[in-house]
C-alpha cells in the first residue's frame, strides 16, 4: 500500500457529502433528544434525560421492541429459506427457468408505496380479494381480519415483506451457489450422501457468505422500514404494529412532540450500532472454523 | 459478452441523465420565481398598499379542495377583485398537509397563506400565525368580526386572539343512509341505537355489510364517541376533555361501553379497525353496498362535486342525512358537533402579507366563500349568506334538514390537546378490538388527562 | 431414473407456477382495478389532467436520480479508490463511520435535512432531494466499491507507476474502467432507490411541477373527500411502475448482476 497524503482529497468529497447530509442531521437529533420542542416553535425547553426516561415508561416502546425482533427473526429467516429452497431447485434444468426468475425477482423494483396501496386493497377483510376468494372455496376460517385483528396484523406485514423480497434472497443464494464447485456435490454423492445430508453438510456451510450479508442487508432493511407499514396499517390496530420509524413519524408529525421523536431516533441509532457489532462478531467467529 | 452491453448500456443511461438534466434544469428553472418570493427577505411589502403595481405572486397550502374547480374560481375572483395579485395553489393530501406545515414552518419558509384546523392544530400554529387583527382592519374595516358568526369567531381564537379568518362550518354527529338499500329490506331510518342495532341484524341476516365505520381513521372514532358521550351527558364530555372532570365518571364510562358495543354487538362491520373512511368504507358506501356511515355534513358537498355519487343518485339512488341516535332513550338526539372547515391563516414568515390578507378575504368572506358555500363545500361562517346554487329536489330538502339543525350544537369537534387525543384515540381502538374494558379504558384516559398541560 | 426425473421436474414446476401466481397476483390486481369504469379515461386523463403534467415528473425522477448516479459514482469511486489502495492515517475510523451512515433510517433525520436544504435555498426544488440521495446512496456503495477494488491486485499500483502514470492516472485509466461489474451494481442500485424513494419527495416538494413520479398517484387521488377515483389512481400506479418494470423485464441481467453484486453466472 502506497501512504498518500492525497489520499485526503480523494475523500473530501465523500466526507463533505456525509457531513452535511448525515453527520449534521445525527448531532442535531442527538441534541434534540434533550429538548421538548414541538417541531417548529423558536421556543426549546431543555429537560435532560427526561425524553428518555418517558420513553423507557412509554408502554409502545415494548410493542416497538417486540415488532423488531419478531418481524425483523422472521421476515430475515424465512426470506433466506425460501431463498435458497428456490434456487437449489433452480440448479437442475427446469422448463421456463428464465420466466421463473424474472417473475419471482420482479417485486423488488416495485415502489413499496404502490406495493402498500395494492395489498391494503386486497387484505381487507370484507371485501377484498383474498378473503373473497378463500369465502368463495369454503375456507371461510381462513379469512381472517388481516389488517383488522390486532393479533394477525404484525404477521401480514412480514408475508408482504416476504413477497416483495424473497427474489432477493433466491438471487443471491443462486449466485453464491453458483461459486460451490461441482466436484463437491460428486464426491458427496459417490460417498453415498443423501440430497438432505448434501443440504445440510455441504450447501449450508459453504454459504456462509451470502448467509452473512443477506442477514446484514436484512438487519438494515428493517431498521428502516417504512413504506410498507405506514401505508397497510400506519402503526395500528391499537400501535400492534408500531416500529420505530412510524412511531418515530407519528410523534414527530401528529403528536408535536420532535423532542421525543429524536430520543427514539437516537436510540434506534444506538440499536444498529449494536446489532452490526454483534453480527460481525458472529461472522468472524464462524469463519474461524 | 457483459462488457460490451454494459458499456452500451452505460452510455444510454449517461445521456438520458445528461439530456434530462439539462431539460430537467431548463422546465424548473422557471418556476422558481413563485417560491423565491416566499424565502427572499423581501422588504419593500411593507409599505404595499392594496393594488400593487407590479403583480405579485403569492402561494396558498391546503387539503381537500376539488383542484380542477379552485383554479378558475380563485383567478375569477382575483382577476376582478385583486388584479395584480396571482395565486398558486398548493393542494396536499390531508395526511400530509401538517407534515409539510411544519417542516416549512420550522425553517422559516411556508406558503404565504394556509389552512389549519381549529383545537390543536390552532393551538400548536399560532405562533406562525400572523395576527389577524391589523391586517383584517386594513383589508376589511375596524369592524371585521361582526361580519362573522359568534360561533365562528369563538372556534377562531386561541388564548382569546383570532389566529386567522373563520372559514366556513362543518362537522359531524349525523350519519348518512342511502335510503334505497334500506327501502330495499324494508328498514326504517334508524331513531335510536336499538334501531341502528336492529338494522346491521337485518342486513347481515340478508348478506350485506351493515353500519361501517373506518375505525383505523382515529378521527371518525372521535365524532363517534363524542356524539354518544354527548347524548348521555355532553357537559361532562367537554369538562372532562378540559381536565375539570374525571374520565372515570360513570357517565363517561357508560359512553365507552356503548362504544365498545358497537363493535361487540356487532352493529358496526367486521374488520372494521383495518379500514379508512377515505376512501375504504367511502369507497363502498358509493359502490351502494353499506346502509348507513357515520360521515358528516360536507357530504351534502357530493351532490354538487362528485361525479360517482351523482350518477348514483341519477342511477335512481337517493341518500339522505340523520341525526346520530338517541342512545339514552330520551327521545332526543345529541347536538351536532361543529367546527370551521378551516381556519384561513397568514404566514408570519410572508413577504406579501397585505396581498396574501385579499386573497383570504376573497377565501372566506368574498368570491371564493360564495363559490364554496354554493357547491356546499361548508356551511356559512359569514353572517346573511347562504348557498346560491342551484339544487334539486333531494338536495335541497338534505341541506333544509341540515341548516335547520344548525342551532342545535353540543360542542366542538375538535380535541384540543394532542397527547389526550391521542390517549382516547388509543384506548377507543383498543376497546373496539376487546383489548380493554371501559373501566381500563377510561382509568388510562384519565392518567393521560391529568398529565395533560392545559 | 427417467420417471423419477420428470416427476420432480412436475412438481417443481408446479410449485415454481404456484409462486408465481402468488407474485402476479396483486400485480394483476393493480391493472384490473385500473380497467374499471372506463378504462380509456383512466389512463388518459393522468396525462391530460390539467393539475399534473406528468412528462415533467418523469423528467424530475429520471433528473434526480441521474445527477445522484453521477455523483455517487464519482465521489464513491474515488473514496473507494483511497481506501483500498492507499493508506493513511485514520482511514479506518473514518471508514467505519461513513459505514455507520448507512443505518440511519430517513424518518428519524427529516427535519434537520430539510433545514440545510432551506439553508441552500433550495426549498420546493427538485434538486433539493439530488444531496440526501447522494449521500444516502454512496455510503452503501462505497461498501461495494471498495471490496471490489480490494479484488484489484496491487501489482496493477506498482505497475502503473513503473510506467509513469500518477495516482490519479491509475484509478482513471486502470482502476475504474476495471471495476465495471461494481459499477453496474452502484448505478442500478442507485437508480432504483432514488426511483422509488418516498418520504422525503413528500415532505419536500410542494409544486407539482418539481414532483418526482412516485408522488404522482398519492398527489392526484387520495385527498381528503374526493375520492371515487380509485381506477385513476390505479391506472397512475400501472403507469408509474411501468417504466421500471419494463427495463427491468428487458435488462433483466444487468438488474439483478447490479443488485446481487454481480456474482451471478448466467
Amino acid at each position: 500500500m502506497t501512504k498518500s497524503k492525497a489520499a485526503y482529497l480523494y475523500i473530501a468529497p465523500m466526507c463533505l457529502f456525509f457531513l452535511i447530509f448525515t453527520a449534521y442531521p445525527v448531532v442535531f437529533t442527538i441534541q434534540t433528544s434533550f429538548y421538548k420542542w414541538n417541531g417548529m416553535s423558536a421556543n426549546k425547553s431543555f429537560i435532560g434525560l427526561q425524553n428518555y426516561t418517558n420513553v423507557f415508561h412509554d408502554g409502545i416502546f415494548y410493542i416497538i421492541l417486540k415488532n423488531f425482533v419478531i418481524f425483523g427473526l422472521l421476515t430475515i429467516f424465512i426470506q433466506m429459506v425460501f431463498g435458497l429452497i428456490l434456487a437449489v431447485m433452480l440448479k437442475s434444468k427446469l422448463p421456463f427457468s428464465g420466466f421463473y426468475k424474472t417473475v419471482i425477482f420482479m417485486p423488488v423494483v416495485l415502489t413499496p408505496t404502490i406495493i402498500g396501496y395494492i395489498f391494503s386493497r386486497v387484505l381487507e377483510y370484507n371485501l377484498g380479494t383474498l378473503n373473497v376468494f378463500l369465502r368463495a372455496v369454503h375456507l371461510d376460517f381462513l379469512a381472517l381480519g388481516w389488517l383488522s385483528d390486532t393479533k394477525v396484523a404484525i404477521f401480514t406485514l412480514i408475508a408482504v415483506n416476504i413477497w416483495q423480497w424473497t427474489g432477493y434472497s433466491m438471487m443471491m443464494y443462486m449466485a453464491g451457489l453458483s461459486t460451490i464447485p461441482e466436484e463437491m456435490f460428486e464426491a458427496a454423492k459417490i460417498d453415498g450422501a443423501s440430497n438432505f445430508r448434501i443440504f445440510i453438510h455441504v450447501l449450508w456451510p459453504m454459504l456462509k457468505s451470502t448467509h452473512f450479508t443477506l442477514s446484514i442487508l436484512g438487519v438494515i432493511g428493517v431498521l428502516k422500514t417504512f413504506d410498507i407499514p405506514y401505508i397497510l396499517t400506519n402503526g395500528g390496530p391499537v400501535n400492534s404494529t408500531q416500529f420505530f420509524s412510524t412511531y418515530i413519524y407519528q410523534k414527530a408529525f401528529s403528536l408535536y412532540d420532535a423532542g421525543s421523536a429524536s430520543t427514539l431516533a437516537v436510540i434506534l441509532l444506538i440499536l444498529a450500532i449494536i446489532c452490526t457489532i454483534v453480527q460481525n462478531h458472529l461472522y468472524s467467529r464462524a469463519n474461524e472454523v | 459478452m457483459l462488457r460490451k452491453g454494459f458499456k452500451v448500456c452505460i452510455c444510454v443511461m449517461l445521456a438520458i441523465a445528461i439530456m434530462a438534466s439539462i431539460v430537467g434544469c431548463g422546465a424548473s428553472a422557471g418556476s422558481t420565481t413563485t417560491t423565491s418570493a416566499v424565502s427572499s427577505s423581501d422588504t419593500t411589502t411593507a409599505t404595499a398598499t392594496a393594488a400593487p403595481a407590479a403583480p405579485v405572486d403569492i402561494t396558498w397550502q391546503t387539503w381537500g379542495y376539488e383542484h380542477a374547480s379552485m383554479d378558475p374560481a380563485i383567478a375569477d375572483a382575483m382577476a376582478s377583485d385583486f388584479p395584480n395579485v396571482n395565486v398558486k395553489f398548493n393542494l396536499v393530501p390531508y395526511a400530509d398537509h401538517y407534515t409539510k406545515l411544519k417542516v416549512d414552518l420550522a425553517s422559516g419558509a411556508g406558503s404565504d397563506v394556509f389552512d389549519i384546523q381549529d383545537g390543536a392544530p390552532a393551538t400548536q400554529f399560532a405562533e406562525f400565525c400572523e395576527p389577524i387583527g391589523p391586517l383584517a382592519e386594513k383589508a376589511i374595516g375596524a369592524d371585521w368580526q361582526t361580519k362573522f358568526t359568534d360561533y365562528a369567531l369563538k372556534q377562531d381564537a386561541v388564548n382569546g386572539a383570532p389566529v386567522g379568518l373563520p372559514c366556513g362550518i362543518g362537522g359531524n354527529g349525523v350519519l348518512w343512509v342511502n335510503k334505497t338499500l334500506l327501502d330495499k329490506y324494508n328498514v326504517q331510518p334508524p331513531k335510536t341505537l336499538d334501531d341502528l342495532k336492529a338494522l346491521s341484524a337485518t342486513f347481515r341476516k340478508n348478506g350485506q355489510l351493515p353500519f361501517s365505520i373506518g375505525a383505523k381513521d382515529s378521527w371518525i372514532n372521535e365524532d363517534v364517541f363524542q356524539s354518544i358521550a354527548n347524548d348521555i351527558n355532553s357537559s361532562k364530555l367537554y369538562d372532562a376533555l378540559d381536565g375539570k372532570v374525571k374520565w372515570t365518571d360513570p357517565d363517561l364510562i357508560k359512553a365507552l361501553d356503548v362504544w365498545q358495543k358497537l363493535f361487540t354487538d356487532k352493529t358496526a362491520q367486521d374488520g372494521a379497525l383495518g379500514m379508512n373512511m377515505y376512501n375504504d368504507t367511502y369507497d363502498i358506501f358509493l359502490k351502494n353496498m353499506i346502509p348507513v356511515i357515520p360521515v358528516g355534513l360536507w357530504m351534502i358537498n357530493n351532490y354538487t362535486g362528485n361525479d360517482t355519487f351523482k350518477k348514483n343518485v341519477a342511477d335512481g339512488n337517493s341518500y339522505m342525512p340523520i341525526r346520530f341516535p338517541d342512545v339514552n332513550g330520551d327521545g332526543k338526539a345529541p347536538g351536532l358537533l361543529l367546527g370551521l372547515n378551516a381556519i384561513v391563516v397568514v404566514n408570519k414568515n410572508s413577504t406579501h402579507k397585505d396581498e396574501a390578507m385579499l386573497f383570504a378575504k376573497s377565501l372566506t368572506m368574498g368570491k371564493i366563500y360564495q363559490k364554496m358555500l354554493d357547491i356546499l363545500w361548508y356551511l356559512p361562517t359569514v353572517k346573511d349568506t347562504k348557498p346560491q346554487g342551484q339544487y334539486d329536489t333531494e338536495l335541497q330538502s338534505n341541506l333544509d334538514l341540515i341548516t335547520s339543525w344548525l342551532g342545535d350544537v353540543a360542542g366542538s369537534r375538535q380535541i384540543k390537546y394532542p397527547e389526550l387525543q391521542k390517549a382516547i384515540d388509543d384506548q377507543l381502538q383498543a376497546l373496539a378490538a376487546g383489548q380493554s374494558t371501559p373501566q381500563k379504558a377510561a382509568e388510562t384516559i384519565e392518567t393521560a388527562s391529568a398529565a395533560q398541560k392545559r | 431414473m427417467q420417471n423419477f426425473k420428470r416427476s420432480e421436474t412436475i412438481i417443481k414446476s408446479i410449485i415454481f407456477i404456484f409462486v408465481c401466481i402468488l407474485i402476479l397476483g396483486p400485480i394483476y390486481f393493480m391493472l384490473s382495478r385500473s380497467f374499471e369504469n372506463n378504462v380509456l379515461v383512466n389512463y388518459t386523463s393522468i396525462f391530460t389532467d390539467k393539475d399534473i403534467n406528468i412528462a415533467v415528473n418523469f423528467f424530475n425522477s429520471f433528473f434526480v436520480s441521474g445527477v445522484s448516479i453521477i455523483l455517487v459514482v464519482t465521489i464513491t469511486s474515488l473514496a473507494a479508490f483511497a481506501f483500498s489502495k492507499l493508506s493513511f492515517k485514520g482511514k479506518d475510523v473514518i471508514y467505519v463511520t461513513l459505514m455507520m451512515g448507512m443505518m440511519i433510517p430517513t424518518s428519524t433525520i427529516l427535519l434537520p435535512l430539510f433545514r440545510i436544504t432551506k439553508m441552500m435555498g433550495l426549498v420546493n426544488h427538485t434538486a433539493s432531494l439530488i444531496g440526501p440521495y447522494t449521500t444516502l446512496m454512496a455510503v452503501f456503495c462505497l461498501l461495494i466499491l471498495k471490496n471490489y477494488y480490494d479484488t484489484i491486485p496491487n501489482q496493477i499500483m506498482e505497475a502503473a507507476k513503473i510506467d509513469g502514470c500518477s495516482q490519479f492516472r491509475t484509478l482513471t485509466s486502470i482502476v475504474f474502467p476495471l471495476s465495471y461489474p461494481a459499477l453496474i451494481v452502484v448505478i442500478v442500485w442507485t437508480f432504483l432507490q432514488c426511483w422509488n424513494e418516498l418520504l422525503l419527495a413528500m415532505i419536500f416538494l410542494n409544486d407539482k411541477s418539481q414532483m418526482t413520479i412516485t408522488l404522482v398517484p398519492i398527489q392526484m387521488f387520495y385527498s381528503f373527500v374526493r375520492v371515487q377515483q380509485l381506477g385513476k389512481m390505479f391506472a397512475a400506479f400501472t403507469v408509474t411502475v411501468s417504466p421500471v418494470v419494463i427495463l427491468y423485464v428487458f435488462m433483466q441481467k444487468y438488474f439483478v448482476y447490479g443488485i446481487t453484486g454481480g456474482a451471478v453466472k448466467e
